[in-house]
This record gives C-alpha cells, structure tokens and sequence, in this order.
C-alpha cells in the first residue's frame, strides 16, 4: 500500500520520520500500556511537568492515570541488566493540563531512551540523536547543551552554600543578571564569585567555540570534560551546526544530573525537544542502572499551522 | 536583520522604556503620536511595537507573540513566566509591601486575612513565614479592603505610600523590591540572537549611565 503523505498531518509526517531514524539506529520500539498505577505519577510528581492529572477507579478498584509522562513508564517496566544497555524509542500520547485552565489535552510524543550501564559514547551518541530528531522535522533548528554538574561545579567555585543552589539555578534558567547581583550581594559571594556566576548565565553560541571561552572556568571539571567530549563526537560526524552552549537549560535536579538538551524549531515560541541524564530518577525509582534520554513533542508542530 | 517584535506596557512606564529604546536607536517617532493605533514599525530600525497592558506583556512574550517585552518583576513573580529576564532597566522603581490601618496586630487566633492583586507573591511569602492566611483576591481597589473589613492586611505595590496615608494604612513590611525588567522569549533569543543581544547591550549602556 502506497501512502500519499500529503494526507498526513505535520505531526504524523514527523512521527514517521523519527520512527524510522530511531530504528535506523538500532533503538527498538517500546510498547507500554495506556495506563499506570496512580501512585507512579503521585510518587514523583516533582518530574512532570504539570502535576494535574486525570485519574480513574480501575475495575479492580486501583487508582489508575493516563499516562501523563512516559519516562516513568520506561524505568518501571525495564529491568536491572548489570553491564548492559536498553535502547529503547516510543512513540505515545500522553494526557496533561493545558496552560492556564484551558483543560486537559492528549498529546503526541515520540522519544528515546537509554536505561544501564550509560557510558560517555552513549550520552554523545544520544546528543547526536536529538540533534538528528530535529534535523528530521526539517527547518530550522537549534539544539542548546548544558551539563548541570558543571553548574554545580560553577557554584562551588563561587564558594555558593549547597542550600543555596536551588535559587541561583532559577537566576540562571533566567539568565537573570539584576538577581544574580542581588543574589551575590545578600550571600555575601565574593566579586570573583559573582563574575564566575555573570559569566556562567552570558554563555550562548556555538557549542566549539563557547567551550574554549570558557575553558578557564573549573579547568578540571569531568562535566567540561564531557561537553568536549561531546563536542568532539558531533565534529567528528560533521553535526556542530546549530549546536550550542546554553547553561540556562535547567531541569529539576532532584531528578536530573549531567547532560541536559533542549531543542527549538524557528517558528515554534517554546522547546520542542528535551532530555537529559536522569540517573538520580531511575535510582529513586530502585533501579541501579543509568538512564538519558528526550522526548519530541510533537503537538508543538501545531504552531506551524497559521 | 530581522525585525524584533517589542511588547511595552500601556501608560508612563511604557513610554519611560521608549524613551530609552529611542535613544539607543530604536526609535518609531509615530509611537508617541496621539492616536488608537497598538502597532508601530521601523524596519529600518528593526523594530516593532506594540502597546499591551502592562500585566499581559509577560503572556506575549511567553507565547512569542513579543521577541521582548518590558514587565514589572512584580508581574514576574506572581505568574512566573518561563522567559529570560536580561535586564533590571531601573525605573518603575517601588516595591511590594504589607499594609495595614495603622496601630494593626495579629490575631492569634485564627489564619490572617489577606486582600491582594498577588496571591501568589503573597502566598509564598506567608509560607516562609510558616503564617496560615486566608487569600483574598481582588483585582483593584485593594487599600479599601482593610477599612471594611473585608480584610487584616493587604499585600500590595507602594511607590511613595500616599494612597497608604491617605486611607489610614501603613506598610510594615517589604517583601520585595519592584522594578521594569528587560525580558525574552526563549526561542526567539535562539533564533534573533543578534538582535536581541544588539537591543539588550545598548539598553544596558543606557541603564549603566542612568542609574
């Protein structure tokens, strides 16, 4: 059967297209169910986006959810495989609030995921997929790269109190200069410590030629280390362009450590892409194994539609 | 250069930042003409304005129907827009304060009541504080609420405390200070970097001189 895809809806066309890049690369498909047990989400709702979640009483009476996330689904259903690596991709609807109280929506989300022994050739390797992800939605796009242990890294240079982290993090989501000088100023930070903060949330470019400006910046960090590591492995399959460094990709660190991404589509106001390590999730969750991945959300195509 | 879409805030504010947008350059002489008209164009400049109201400036620059904006930080800590915030521009200068009929103190008894524009501020604020409230929202008007009873205290911007004394009331305590801040959306800072960079440095020359 021949498909006309002109028949198809933006969304569709990438779903395809993202379906067939992740089994080109040897990621299988993962099939999971339309429901889990409430208590999955209600136990971590700090990982979602948006706790509000639509919930039911199963015939059995169990407190049951359409899927609002599939990362979760993906931890729980994989099993402990010492020395090993799940490459898994889906492609599901998940169901989450709206912004605002404009109600609840069903929304088309395709992703990778990586659950066990995660080495720095499988965090390059699945940079090297997003970046792809977005190449496949045609466009234009930018993939922004940040590794929060090298803002940890960064904090403790400036001699920050760990209790503290939580609100500089927030300065630097913002890229907020005028709280980071009253931030610095009511914790008593040194100037050497506020310039290393000033200088942390201004990175934005190429993600070659960021890493050499900042190469004075923690010189012995492992996380710098991993950046170029990554910067390396893009160089080396000629995928730089549109590659940049960004410390303002902030996701919460309660569940999230290491590498961190986001994708945007010119034309589209929000990401369309994001992901990261979330070793610090899977081992909440009871599972020794490390895990990176993203998802593509897809019904963010929808802006293109004028 | 591609042209950058500038959401201002209607009224004495909005025009305080044009001011400072004209003069680092960006300037569209037909903005301050007297007339209906909500969009202004200088292509050559490569800019475009638009006049919203002050609290919906963070909604279009959020949804990038603004590539910036300028909003109060008051604005930005009550609806926590997921922008950047590149820039304290140093005017609109006031803060945000606890008031109450002068000679006020807690009731030991049961929660405080609390009339305001901002329940969120105010909600974080009496949470540190570890203090059970009663939030009561209003949407103006709020210093009337303490003399009718409607409320204990009300959590609210003070610029000289005028309105305050002339309605019996004092502020007590600050919670924060309030000032215009620059803002962008997050994608567009992606794709017009070097505009926005290019408004964001001259802006910041500007305020460096000013304040």
């Amino acid at each position: 059967m021949i498909i006309d895809d002109s028949l198809l809806r933006r969304d569709e066309k990438a779903a395809f297209a993202l379906r067939a890049l992740f089994e080109k690369h040897g990621y299988s498909r993962f099939f999971m169910g339309r429901f889990e047990e409430y208590d999955l989400y209600a136990g971590n709702k700090d990982f979602l986006a948006d706790d509000r979640m639509i919930s039911f009483t199963d015939i059995d009476g169990t407190l049951m959810a359409p899927k609002p996330d599939v990362t979760l689904s993906v931890i729980r259903h994989t099993s402990d495989m010492p020395g090993q690596l799940r490459k898994v991709y889906y492609n599901e609807n998940v169901y989450r609030a709206g912004r605002g109280d404009s109600g609840f929506r069903e929304i088309m989300q395709a992703g990778l995921e990586c659950i066990g022994e995660v080495k720095d050739e499988d965090i390059c390797q699945t940079v090297f997929m997003a970046v792809e992800s977005l190449n496949a939605l045609g466009g234009r796009c930018v993939l922004n790269i940040s590794n929060l242990s090298f803002v940890t890294d960064v904090f403790a240079a400036a001699k920050l109190r760990p209790e503290s982290y939580g609100h500089a993090l927030r300065f630097v989501r913002e890229k907020n200069a005028p709280a980071i000088r009253d931030f610095c100023l009511s914790e008593n930070i040194s100037p050497e410590g506020r310039e290393l903060l000033e200088r942390l949330i201004a990175v934005h470019g190429p993600l070659g030629t960021m890493l050499e400006s900042i190469r004075g910046i923690c010189p012995g960090s492992p996380a710098l280390k991993l950046l170029e590591r990554v910067n390396a492995y893009l160089a080396r399959l000629g995928k730089t362009d549109g590659v940049l460094l960004d410390f303002s990709i902030v996701n919460n660190m309660a569940y999230y450590d290491g590498m961190v991404f986001q994708g945007y589509m010119e034309g589209i106001p929000e990401s369309i892409l994001s992901g990261g390590q979330y070793d610090a999730l899977a081992r909440k969750m009871g599972k020794k194994a490390g895990a990176i991945g993203f998802a593509v959300y897809l019904n963010k195509l929808e802006y293109l539609d004028k | 250069m591609e042209c950058v879409n500038i959401a201002l805030p209607k009224g004495r504010l909005g025009k305080t930042v044009y001011d400072m947008l004209a003069s680092a350059g960006f300037e569209c002489p037909e903005l301050l003409e007297e007339n209906r008209r909500l969009v202004f164009e200088n292509a050559e400049a490569g800019v475009r304005y638009f006049w919203v109201k002050p609290s919906d400036v963070s909604v279009y620059v959020e949804r990038g129907a603004a590539d910036m904006g300028v909003a109060g930080s008051d604005i930005l800590r009550e609806y926590t827009p997921e922008v950047y915030e590149l820039l304290d521009l140093g005017v609109g200068v006031c803060r945000m304060a606890v008031a109450a009929p002068r000679g006020f103190e807690y009731h030991p008894s049961r929660p405080l009541r609390v009339a305001t524009k901002f329940p969120n501020i105010a909600s974080r604020y009496y949470a540190g504080q570890g203090r059970d409230i009663d939030i009561i929202k209003l949407n103006g008007s709020v210093e009337i609420a303490p003399l009718l009873g409607l409320s204990d205290v009300i959590v609210d911007i003070v610029e000289t405390g005028k309105t305050l004394r002339e309605n019996g009331l004092e502020a007590f305590e600050t919670i924060m200070p309030i000032s215009a801040r620059l803002i962008a959306n997050k994608a567009s800072f992606q794709f017009k970097n070097a505009e926005i960079s290019l408004i964001h440095s001259a802006l910041k020359r500007i305020t460096g001189e000013t304040k």
